[in-house]
C-alpha cells in the first residue's frame, strides 16, 4: 500500500478503481428489489460515496500537501475500503455477523488458561485483565460460571491483602497486582470485576470507610484525583474515583468537593476534554469527564452549569468518519474500535442529556449507529476477539470496549428522575434496546447485553453492588 | 537466579515468591526466570523499605520489565530522594536515564511525572530553587525527539504542557516557532494547533483577551486555511478565535470573509462532495455567523443543507441542531 501512496500527487489521487456509489447502487439492485429495505447493506453503500473526512473514495483533487496525518488516515481507509467493497460485490447474504461463538470461546477461554510470558508487561495492570474478560462475557451474553467467580474472588482478595500501603488497618484498596499500592484505575477495574461476580462473601471483606480513607489520601485541594500516592492527577483518575465512590455508597461532600469546576476547567476549545487543563481534547478522557458528571449531579443540573454543552456535542459527533463509520479518539487521529466505547458512551450520555429536556416524543439520537455497527461488525471483527482495526489483533480491551461500543449502538438511555432520588444520580438511567430500524438494524445474532453507561458494566451490576453496601452500613 | 552482581550482593535478602501455589489461573503470567528474579527481590525491599544502591539498581531492572509498573517508579522517587542527601548522587544521570527510557517506550504514562519530579529536586538541590537557572534546551530536544516518532503522542504533549507551565513559558516566541512549524510541517497535526492554543490563550494569570495576539492568530490561521480548506483543527481554532472576538467585541470581518468564501460564496445548488472537496467546517461557522446575525432561517437552511446532502454521517446532529432554531 505504501508504495502506492508515494506515488500520489495533489492533484491525482483517487486509488485504484474504486467503484462509485451509482455501480454500487446497480449491484444491490439487482440483488433484490430496491423497495426492500436492508440497512446494514444499503448504509454501506452511503459510506462510500465521497465526504469531506475522507479521502480515497473520490475523484476531487486534494487541494493541499500529502501529509503524515494524511497519509495514514488513507492506508486505513483504503484497508477499511477494500472490506466495505468486498461485501458490497458479494451481496447482501455476505454482511458479517458477530461471531459470537468465537469471540466467546476466545474470552472465556483466557480466563481458564495462564498467560504467556510477553503478558509481564501487564503485570500492574492485571485487575483491567479480569475485568476487560469478565465483563466481555457478559456483554456476549453468557454467564460467569461459579468457578471463574471463585477464581476472580480469590485473585482479588490476594491483590486487596498484600497491598504495600501503609497503615492497611486503616486502608483498603487495590493495586494491579500483588505486592503493589493502592491505584485508582486498577481497583476501578477489581471493583468492576467484583460486581460482575456478584461475590458478597468478598464484598463484606471490604471496608467503606477504608476505601474512603484511601481515596480522600489521593484527593488535591483543586478537587482533581491523582493516580495514586505520588502520582499523576487526571480526568481518569476523577472518574474512576467517583466510579469507586458511588458503589461503596461513600460519595459525600468530602470527596465531591471541587470536582465539578475542575472537570469544566478541562474541557477545551475543540468541545472535548483533555486529561488536565491545557492539554488536548480526547475520547477515553471526555467519556471520563461527563461520566463523572452524571455521578456528581442530576441532568437538569448539568445542563445549567459552565459546560459548554454545543461545543461537546459538535466535537462529539465530529469524531464519526463517513467512509469508516467508526469513532476517532482525536481530531485528525485514526478511526479506533475502542473509541466505539469511550466516543458512544459520551453520545450516549449527551442523547441522555439531549432527551431530557426535549418535548419530542420520540428518541433523538445524534450519532449514526447503523454505521458504527456496520464499522464494529465489518473492521473490528479478528478471528477470535475484537480489535482496533483492520491489520490489527484482537487483544483484551479492544475486544471488552467494542463489545461495550456495539452495545451502545442497540441501546439508548432514558432518564428516570424516580431512579435518582430513590438510588442517586447516577443511577437514573434505563437503557432501552432500539426497535427503529432507521436508527439500527438489530439482528438477533448480533445482540449484546444493555451496558449500563455511566460505569461500564452490563446494566444492574453497579447497582447491585451499591445497594449491598447501602443497606449494610446505612443502618 | 542470582540478583548479586560485582558491584551489588544481595545474600541477605530472602526474595518474597513472585508465584505460590495457591494461585487461581485467572491473570496468572508465566513470568519468565528472570522476571521472578528481579521482582522476588523487588517484593522483599519494597516490605523492607530499603532505600539504597543496590535498590535502586532493582527498581531500574524492574522497570525495564514492567514500564508500566507504577510502584516501582513511586519506590525509585524514594530512593532518590534519599540518596541525594546522603551520597554523592547525579540526578542529571536520571534525568539521561528517563529519556532513553522514553525512547524506549512511546506510550508510558510514569515517565514523564517522573521526569517533572526529577526536574524539580534539580532546581530545589542544586539550583536553590532558581527556575531561571534551569537548561530549558535539554527539555525542548528531548520532546522535539520524542515528536519526530510520534507528532501526536499524548503524554509527550502533556508533558511539554508542564514544561510551559511549570516555567512560565506562556508567549515565549521559542515555544510559538515550535508550535508553528509543527504546523506547517503538518497542518493537521491537532496536537500543535492545540498547544499552539494553550501558548497564546491558556494562561490562567491572564484574564483579558489580547486584542493584537487575536489579531495576528486570525491572520495566521486564514493563511493555513488557504492552505488546507477542509482541515478542521484550523477550523476549530478558527470557531474559538470567533467566540473570542465576539465576547471582547473585536472585528470579525476578516474571518467571515473566509468563512464566506469556502461556503455562502458558492454555487451552494452545484455542490457535490464526489466532484469537489466541500469544506464542512466551513459551512458550521457560517451558521455561527448567521446565529450571532440573528438569521434563524438561513441558520436552518445550512443545516438542511449539511444533513441532507453535504454531511450525511451527522444527518442527525444536523436534524437536532434544526430543532434547536
Amino acid at each position: 500500500m505504501s508504495s502506492k501512496l508515494s506515488e500520489i500527487n495533489d492533484e491525482a489521487y483517487g486509488i485504484g478503481n474504486i467503484t462509485s456509489f451509482d455501480e454500487f447502487s446497480v449491484i444491490r439492485n439487482s440483488i433484490t428489489d430496491s423497495t426492500i429495505k436492508i440497512p446494514d447493506f444499503d448504509t454501506l453503500i452511503e459510506m462510500l460515496n465521497g465526504s469531506y473526512d475522507s479521502f480515497s473514495n473520490c475523484d476531487a483533487p486534494l487541494g493541499e500537501k500529502l501529509t503524515g496525518t494524511i497519509e495514514k488516515k488513507m492506508e486505513t481507509e483504503v484497508d477499511i475500503l477494500t472490506i466495505y467493497e468486498d461485501i458490497l460485490n458479494e451481496g447482501s447474504n455476505s454482511f458479517p455477523k458477530l461471531n459470537k461463538k468465537a469471540h466467546i470461546s476466545f474470552t472465556h477461554g483466557v480466563i481458564a488458561y495462564p498467560l504467556p510470558a510477553m503478558f509481564s508487561k501487564l503485570d500492574a495492570s492485571k485487575t483491567w485483565i479480569a475485568y476487560w474478560l469478565m465483563n466481555s462475557c457478559i456483554l456476549l451474553e453468557t454467564e460467569l460460571s461459579n468457578n471463574e467467580k471463585e477464581n476472580a474472588s480469590k485473585f482479588l482478595l490476594k491483590i486487596l491483602n498484600t497491598n504495600i500501603n501503609d497503615n492497611n488497618d486503616q486502608y483498603q484498596g487495590f493495586g494491579g497486582g500483588e505486592y503493589q499500592i493502592f491505584h485508582l484505575a486498577a481497583s476501578y477495574a477489581a471493583i468492576l470485576t467484583l460486581a460482575l461476580a456478584k461475590d458478597q462473601n468478598v464484598w463484606s471483606q471490604i471496608d467503606p470507610i477504608k476505601v474512603k480513607n484511601s481515596l480522600l489520601e489521593l484527593k488535591l485541594p483543586n478537587g482533581s484525583f491523582i493516580m495514586h500516592k505520588g502520582g499523576e492527577s487526571d480526568t481518569r483518575a476523577v472518574y474512576c474515583a467517583l466510579c469507586i465512590a458511588q458503589i461503596f455508597d461513600i460519595l459525600d461532600d468530602d470527596i465531591t468537593k471541587g470536582v465539578f469546576d475542575w472537570l469544566i476547567e478541562c474541557q477545551t476549545y475543540e468541545g472535548g476534554f483533555s486529561g488536565e487543563p491545557g492539554d488536548e481534547a480526547h475520547g477515553g478522557y471526555t467519556f471520563c469527564a461527563l461520566a463523572a458528571m452524571f455521578i456528581l449531579t442530576s441532568p437538569d443540573k448539568i445542563l445549567k452549569s459552565n459546560l459548554n454543552f454545543d461545543n461537546l456535542i459538535k466535537w462529539t459527533v465530529d469524531r464519526q468518519y463517513n467512509l469508516e463509520g467508526g469513532f476517532s479518539g482525536r481530531t485528525n487521529k485514526l478511526v479506533d474500535g475502542c473509541y466505539s466505547h469511550w466516543i458512544g458512551g459520551t453520545c450516549s450520555l449527551i442523547e441522555t442529556l439531549i432527551n431530557y429536556n426535549s418535548k419530542s416524543k420520540t428518541f433523538i439520537p445524534i450519532c449514526d449507529r447503523q454505521k458504527l455497527q456496520n464499522y464494529i461488525l465489518c473492521c473490528c471483527q479478528d478471528k477470535f476477539g475484537l480489535r482496533d482495526k483492520p491489520g490489527c489483533s484482537a487483544d483484551f480491551y479492544h475486544t471488552n470496549y467494542v463489545l461495550c461500543g456495539l452495545s451502545m449502538c442497540q441501546h439508548y438511555q432514558v432518564y428516570d428522575d424516580k431512579l435518582s432520588v430513590e438510588f442517586a444520580p447516577a443511577f437514573g438511567s434505563i437503557p432501552q434496546k432500539i426497535s427503529d430500524s432507521d436508527i439500527i438494524d438489530i439482528k438477533s445474532g448480533n445482540i449484546v447485553s444493555a451496558i449500563d453507561s455511566v460505569f461500564g458494566l452490563p446494566y444492574g451490576y453497579a447497582k447491585d453492588m451499591y445497594s449491598y453496601y447501602h443497606k449494610a452500613y446505612s443502618m | 537466579m542470582t540478583m548479586n552482581t560485582e558491584e551489588y550482593n544481595f545474600d541477605d535478602i530472602t526474595p518474597v515468591p513472585v508465584i505460590d501455589d495457591n494461585d487461581v489461573v485467572l491473570c496468572k503470567i508465566m513470568y519468565t526466570e528472570e522476571f521472578k528474579t528481579v521482582f522476588g527481590y523487588l517484593r522483599a525491599l519494597l516490605l523492607k523499605k530499603e532505600l539504597s544502591e543496590r535498590a535502586l539498581y532493582v527498581a531500574c531492572r524492574a522497570i525495564e520489565l514492567v514500564p508500566a509498573h507504577y510502584t516501582v517508579w513511586e519506590y525509585k522517587l524514594d530512593i532518590v530522594k534519599k540518596l541525594i542527601e546522603t551520597e554523592n548522587f547525579n540526578l542529571s544521570d536520571e534525568l539521561k536515564w528517563c529519556s532513553n527510557t522514553a525512547i524506549n517506550n512511546q506510550k508510558n504514562y510514569q515517565i514523564w511525572h517522573y521526569r517533572e519530579m526529577i526536574i524539580e529536586l534539580i532546581i530545589k538541590k542544586e539550583l536553590d530553587g532558581d527556575k531561571s537557572q534551569y537548561d530549558l534546551e535539554k527539555e525542548r530536544e528531548i520532546v522535539g525527539t520524542m515528536l519526530e516518532k510520534d507528532e501526536k503522542n499524548y503524554h509527550v504533549w502533556s508533558y511539554k504542557r508542564w514544561f510551559v507551565q511549570y516555567f512560565s513559558l506562556f508567549n515565549d516566541e521559542t515555544e510559538l516557532e515550535y508550535a508553528t512549524k509543527l504546523i506547517q510541517d503538518d497542518i493537521r497535526n491537532n496536537s500543535a494547533w492545540n498547544f499552539r492554543h494553550f501558548l497564546l490563550f491558556g494562561n490562567p494569570e491572564i484574564k483579558t483577551i489580547s486584542t493584537d495576539v487575536l489579531s495576528s492568530e486570525i491572520n495566521f490561521t486564514i493563511k493555513m486555511i488557504e492552505l488546507s480548506i477542509t482541515n478542521p483543527s484550523s477550523w476549530n481554532y478558527m470557531k474559538s478565535l470567533y467566540d473570542m472576538s465576539i465576547n471582547v467585541n473585536y472585528d470579525v470581518t476578516d474571518i467571515e470573509k473566509i468563512v464566506y468564501k469556502f461556503s455562502a460564496d458558492l454555487d451552494i445548488s452545484k455542490l457535490d462532495q464526489n466532484i469537489e472537496r466541500v469544506s464542512i467546517p466551513a459551512f458550521e461557522l457560517l451558521s455561527t455567523i448567521y446565529g450571532t446575525q440573528g438569521l434563524s432561517d438561513k441558520q436552518r437552511e445550512i443545516f438542511t443543507l449539511l444533513g441532507e446532502r453535504l454531511d450525511p454521517i451527522r444527518k442527525n446532529y444536523w436534524a437536532y441542531k434544526s430543532t434547536l432554531l
